[in-house]
């Protein structure tokens, strides 16, 4: 008696044929999605960034930090308005325009003693102008983050209790 | 003998063919559509970062007017409850900036930006509105120069007007035929009496309709003069300063927005009061700050008790500049 298996191979062979086309739909799905993910990632880092230029500009010019001299605004930054800014500003409002950043100033010239004016400040501490060197204006440090890019820009600060001008540097830190 | 058992019928076959091949083409379409669905939040999401990063650029602007386009063809509202954010096709846009629009407007609209001081520098209105939204203006001289006056000689309008990229029209006496052509012709149309009394009964879902009382100051070169009533319905408001005439003009929920707008000056008062005690720490000139400390921290509710204090800190400040001594603001 003969049997024939031409069935089986024909039964075989579209099964091959299904699982090939499955594994093919597959592989051009992952590497679709990678390609998505990828172009994803891109805008958001470019988002991100644009973000932080814009504001590098933006903080230059709030009226809660720019300096007024003889009643007239001038192009700088306030020492006592930022620490003063920082001490009580309204979270709601400025997470929602810095979110997951750190802004700070600190001074280049004249060189100054190492230290944090925001917390002589706060201890009400009177002649802190040439004891400290870096001036935080907004901290909010996002838990766990995997990297920060940081970008900064030359500022004048003016401190009025002196009526002097110092050059600094604002720095803005980005944590993704 | 030949066994036949293993042999699929073609029937099967085509069967199972047609199957598989609708199953594929399913999932083939589905994707499609989802993909359709994941760049449009995407581009979404792109356009309201890149609003966010405008409204915070133009902050800084003393006065500017820019056109937006959005991909979507959605409306945008902002949020009645608080007013601090703006809903564009489901995504939320939270924004801490002071925001005066219709409670909805077309994705294709154009901000307007003024800064407000009162009497320092506080934050900038942003006026947000589109084309298919009418201002109608009833009303005297202020009415006739916020729609804007020509200069005869060179064509530019009076600095109190609205930009002519909004959509406004200016009324001595009001003709309720108009408004009728009007309410077919937009999509939505605000009627403000100025300095004028409310003569319009009719009612329409269109339709809104405010009254805004001022104090006769509000032409004069200094902007902080102007200040009065807002009367919406049942409910009354008040303003300080011009910028806050647009601000009634432009918004359907003044009196929330401009909550925010007191509440930024509550703070500023608080910051520059900080100030003035830190400066009277190394006062060796008596400049007196801490009786400005005490001015900024002086609670005031009523529009007259605001005006009062704003002008006394301007004048002590200027003192203090008057005799060499460094200015608070």
């Amino acid at each position: 008696m003969l049997f024939s298996k031409k069935g089986d191979v024909d039964l075989i062979e579209m099964i091959m044929v299904v699982i090939v086309i499955l594994i093919i739909l597959v592989l051009v799905g992952v590497f679709y999605f990678k390609f998505q993910k990828a172009d994803i990632e891109e805008k958001t880092e470019s988002l991100t960034e644009q973000r932080s230029d814009v504001l590098l500009s933006y903080i230059t010019e709030m009226p809660e930090l720019k300096c007024s001299v003889k009643a007239k605004e001038e192009k700088c930054l306030d020492t006592i308005k930022i620490m003063s800014f920082n001490q009580m500003y309204p979270k709601a409002d400025y997470d929602t325009t810095f979110g997951f950043k750190s802004i700070k100033v600190s001074v280049v010239l004249p060189e100054t003693k190492p230290g944090s004016c925001n917390e002589m400040f706060k201890k009400d501490y009177s002649n802190y102008s040439l004891e400290c060197s870096e001036f935080v204006i907004y901290s909010m440090v996002k838990p766990n983050y995997k990297s920060k890019s940081v970008i900064s820009t030359p500022v004048s600060l003016y401190y009025p209790d002196l009526d002097k001008y110092f050059i600094g540097k604002l720095t803005v830190e980005t944590y993704e | 003998m030949i066994n036949n058992r293993g042999e699929i019928s073609p029937v099967f076959k085509y069967i199972f063919a047609i199957i598989a091949g609708v199953l594929i083409l399913g999932f083939f379409v589905r994707f499609a559509f989802k993909q359709v669905d994941t760049s449009e939040q995407i581009e979404s999401y792109t356009e309201i970062r890149s609003l966010e990063d405008q409204l915070i650029s133009l902050s800084v602007s003393s006065s500017s007017v820019i056109p937006v386009n959005f991909y979507t063809k959605n409306k945008i509202s902002l949020d009645p409850v608080n007013c601090d954010g703006l809903v564009i096709s489901n995504n939320r846009l939270s924004t801490s900036q002071v925001i005066f629009s219709p409670e909805e407007f077309n994705s294709n609209f154009y901000i307007w930006t003024m800064n407000w001081k009162y009497p320092f520098r506080i934050t900038n209105f942003f006026y947000l509105a589109d084309k298919e939204t009418l201002f109608v203006l009833v009303g005297e001289d202020l009415a006739k120069k916020l729609n804007g006056v020509k200069d005869p000689k060179t064509g530019i309008l009076n600095d109190e007007a609205i930009p002519e990229v909004f959509s406004v029209e200016y009324y001595n006496n009001l003709n309720v035929d108009n408004i009728k052509q009007y309410l077919e012709d937009y999509d939505k149309v605000k009627v403000v009496f100025i300095d004028s009394k409310n003569t319009l009964t009719m009612e329409d879902s269109k339709l809104e309709v405010m009254e805004i009382k001022t104090n006769n100051k509000c032409l004069e070169d200094e902007e902080m003069d102007c200040s009065g009533d807002v009367i919406i319905g049942d409910k009354k408001y008040f303003f300080l300063g011009r910028p806050s005439i647009y601000a009634a003009i432009f918004s359907s929920n003044y009196g929330c927005s401009y909550q925010r707008a007191l509440d930024k000056l509550d703070f500023m008062n608080s910051l520059y009061a900080l100030k003035s005690s830190e400066m009277a720490k190394k006062d060796t000139k008596s400049c007196n700050y801490l009786s400005l400390k005490t001015l900024f921290l002086t609670k005031v509710k009523s529009p007259g008790d605001y005006y009062n204090k704003a002008t006394q800190l301007e004048s002590a400040n200027q003192r203090l500049k008057e005799v060499d001594c460094n200015v608070i603001f």
